[in-house]
């Protein structure tokens, strides 16, 4: 069992090693530096003019360290496989699994420790919390971040009582937390101490609970892989299909051709599409409401809309290894067109609902309506000029 | 009108599987395609679907060819794969408009009759509105079967299509087969489900190493390969392999 724990450890390592240098190349690291530079400026500036001993103050320290406590799911790395496979190794799982905990306990330690530092000044000065016990307090939640991944190792067995609930858990710690830190810090150590030894003596159940283990670590690579591909193309990711039937009414069901069928649902109902239209045509709603100026919100929402487009270009080749596709009589000579037909009616809806919000947030109306039809006419040169000569470009990088 | 594969050769690259493989299905006729695993079944399939690079050899339908005009060769044929592959993002529903589209059905009041037929006789009447790939494997089987009948085309491909199905919905697969056959329809079919398999079809076509050894009726293989009238069928597989093994 040793070997194996070892092997997907290390495996798991270099695939999160590979990914983490994409998310994090230089630009990023300097954008991070820069964002985090801000807020600390903006912090240390202004914690020296906020008042001492507000109310709020502890329950909302609690707020973030139990938050914070709350983040990272435990890595088991099981595979679908290990059902066949390592269905008689039920009585070596606990051998399995701790190693998968000390594992899963690196992150969240390192982001307790990262937002307690950054809260420390505020929770000292402002908030009354002593020295030693706020760093007991921050000790005590490294252990209750153990118990719950413990907690959960115990829930992948079938048992009389599952103690772990993932909601219930949360408000727990966060009660106690606020009790604690009001009334007795140092209590919240005690508290986790024993919680953290407790769990060891809980019952549970010596029948594996495969199906719901190999799920619970499908969920939670789902989510690493959501994180990744937000930055890079994420390979073998499983992609959820919805079936979004309230979008319905944005199927175009005159001339149709099977690839504007096949595309239009596509956009609307892989969240690798739609999440993106989604995604972005919020983020240009946002800017354009932080900056309350028409000619910025317009700039940005010009290179929002490239962006966006530039991304939903690959749409074109999401059938292509659907034998089905290749195989029914779909025609592929004016595939192109068709791509190009649903995208620019997917774009003109993004225009549509940034050209509303720079109605609605910029206070000068009428220059607003001027960089809306601006903008129109930057997205149809982007639509109907730029965009062919792309998918010309990708079809020709098929071959047949 | 005949589906003619004359001297296909062909594989994957740089492998060749079919060798010079002879095989003619006339209107009106259901053929078996048996083989043990790795006979080249599937490859032959493949070619005919214009999936795989033939290395030589012609395959027409109706007198058209593969090669020089596959679009409207492919509008003359319905596959059912093995394993079913749908379009994630479509609704049963859609799958069914799409299959009307894509082969050309003009009377859609009429399809969709033929198409509601199809789901109450697979039992799929009630999830039209539902995402089949969410569905278990035998439900997704039955909606390539609804999806292949519906096209009505003039050869249906099927690759092994006992599996997962369960007993009600094999034996209205095989109805349909009977009356495509009736409706001078060709189907070529590849199975290991003997039994079931000769309900449907008039013939097999024996594939091993690559190529065709007869194309008969259960008893002329029987004859062609020595089997006793007391032998199972299924030694047929033994001495297939005791071929393949001499080779």
């Amino acid at each position: 069992m040793n070997r194996i724990v070892n092997k997907r450890l290390q495996s798991n390592q270099k695939k999160q090693l590979h990914y983490l240098t994409l998310v994090f190349n230089d630009f990023f690291i300097l954008a991070l530096i820069f964002m985090f530079g801000a807020l600390m400026f903006w912090y240390a500036k202004n914690i020296k003019s906020w008042p001492n001993n507000l109310w709020f103050y502890k329950p909302l320290i609690a707020l973030i360290l139990a938050t914070v406590m709350s983040v990272g799911h435990l890595a088991t790395l099981f595979e679908k496989a290990d059902i066949q496979f390592m269905l008689n190794q039920d009585d070596q799982m606990q051998a399995y699994l701790n190693p998968m905990i000390k594992h899963s306990m690196y992150l969240p330690t390192l982001l307790i420790i990262l937002v307690a530092g950054i809260l420390f000044p505020f929770a000292l000065t402002r908030a009354g919390i002593s020295n030693y016990a706020y760093w007991f307090v921050i000790l005590g939640l490294i252990l209750t971040k153990f118990t719950q991944l413990k907690l959960i190792s115990q829930s992948f067995y079938f048992n009389e009582h599952n103690f772990y609930q993932a909601g219930w858990f949360f408000l727990v710690v966060l009660v106690i937390l606020i009790l604690c830190l009001i009334y007795l810090p140092y209590l919240y150590f005690i508290f986790a101490l024993i919680s953290a030894i407790g769990v060891n003596y809980l019952p549970c159940g010596r029948v594996f609970n495969w199906n719901y283990a190999v799920e619970y670590e499908e969920r939670r690579r789902d989510i690493v892989d959501n994180f990744y591909s937000m930055f890079t193309d994420v390979q073998d990711k499983k992609v959820k299909i919805y079936r979004r039937k309230y979008l319905d009414f944005l199927l175009d069901k005159k001339n149709q051709t099977p690839n504007t069928f096949l595309y239009q649902r596509a956009l609307l109902r892989d969240p690798e599409y739609s999440n993106l239209l989604i995604r972005m045509t919020l983020f240009s709603l946002l800017l354009t409401w932080v900056l309350q100026d028409y000619l910025w919100a317009g700039v940005f929402g010009g290179l929002v809309i490239f962006l966006t487009m530039y991304q939903l270009i690959p749409l074109g080749t999401v059938y292509e290894h659907n034998m089905m596709y290749h195989v029914q009589p779909i025609s592929q000579a004016k595939r192109g067109q068709d791509l190009a037909r649903v995208l620019q009616k997917g774009m003109l809806l993004q225009w549509l609902v940034i050209s509303l919000g720079l109605i609605i947030f910029s206070p000068m109306k009428l220059y607003a309506l001027l960089a809306i039809v601006v903008l129109l006419a930057f997205t149809f040169i982007l639509l109907y000029l730029y965009l062919p000569v792309r998918i010309k470009q990708l079809f020709s990088k098929i071959r047949y | 009108m005949s589906l003619k594969i004359n001297k296909l050769t062909g594989g994957y690259t740089g492998i060749t599987i079919i060798k010079d493989l002879n095989l003619n299905i006339e209107p009106g006729q259901a053929i078996g395609l048996i083989g043990l695993n790795g006979a080249g079944k599937s490859t032959t399939i493949k070619h005919i679907l214009g999936l795989l690079r033939m290395q030589k050899g012609t395959i027409e339908l109706n007198g058209t060819n593969l090669t020089q005009n596959p679009s409207k060769f492919k509008k003359m044929v319905a596959y059912i794969p093995e394993t079913p592959i749908l379009y994630p993002e479509l609704t049963l529903k859609e799958h069914l408009e799409l299959t009307m589209l894509t082969y050309g059905l003009t009377d859609i009041d009429k399809a969709w009759q033929r198409a509601h037929e199809l789901c109450k006789m697979f039992r799929l009447d009630n999830k039209l509105d539902w995402l089949p790939i969410n569905f278990s494997k035998g439900m997704q089987q039955k909606v390539m079967l609804v999806a292949a009948f519906l096209a009505n085309p003039d050869l249906y491909v099927i690759d092994e299509p006992f599996t997962g199905l369960d007993p009600l919905a094999v034996a209205n697969f095989i109805d349909l087969i009977k009356e495509a056959v009736k409706q001078n329809k060709m189907v070529l079919m590849t199975t290991h489900v003997l039994a079931e398999a000769q309900e449907a079809v008039q013939k097999f076509a024996v594939l091993n190493n690559g190529t065709i050894e007869i194309v008969g009726s259960l008893e002329e293989i029987r004859s062609f390969y020595h089997l006793k009238p007391t032998d199972s069928i299924d030694r047929l597989y033994k001495i297939l392999n005791q071929e393949s093994a001499n080779e």
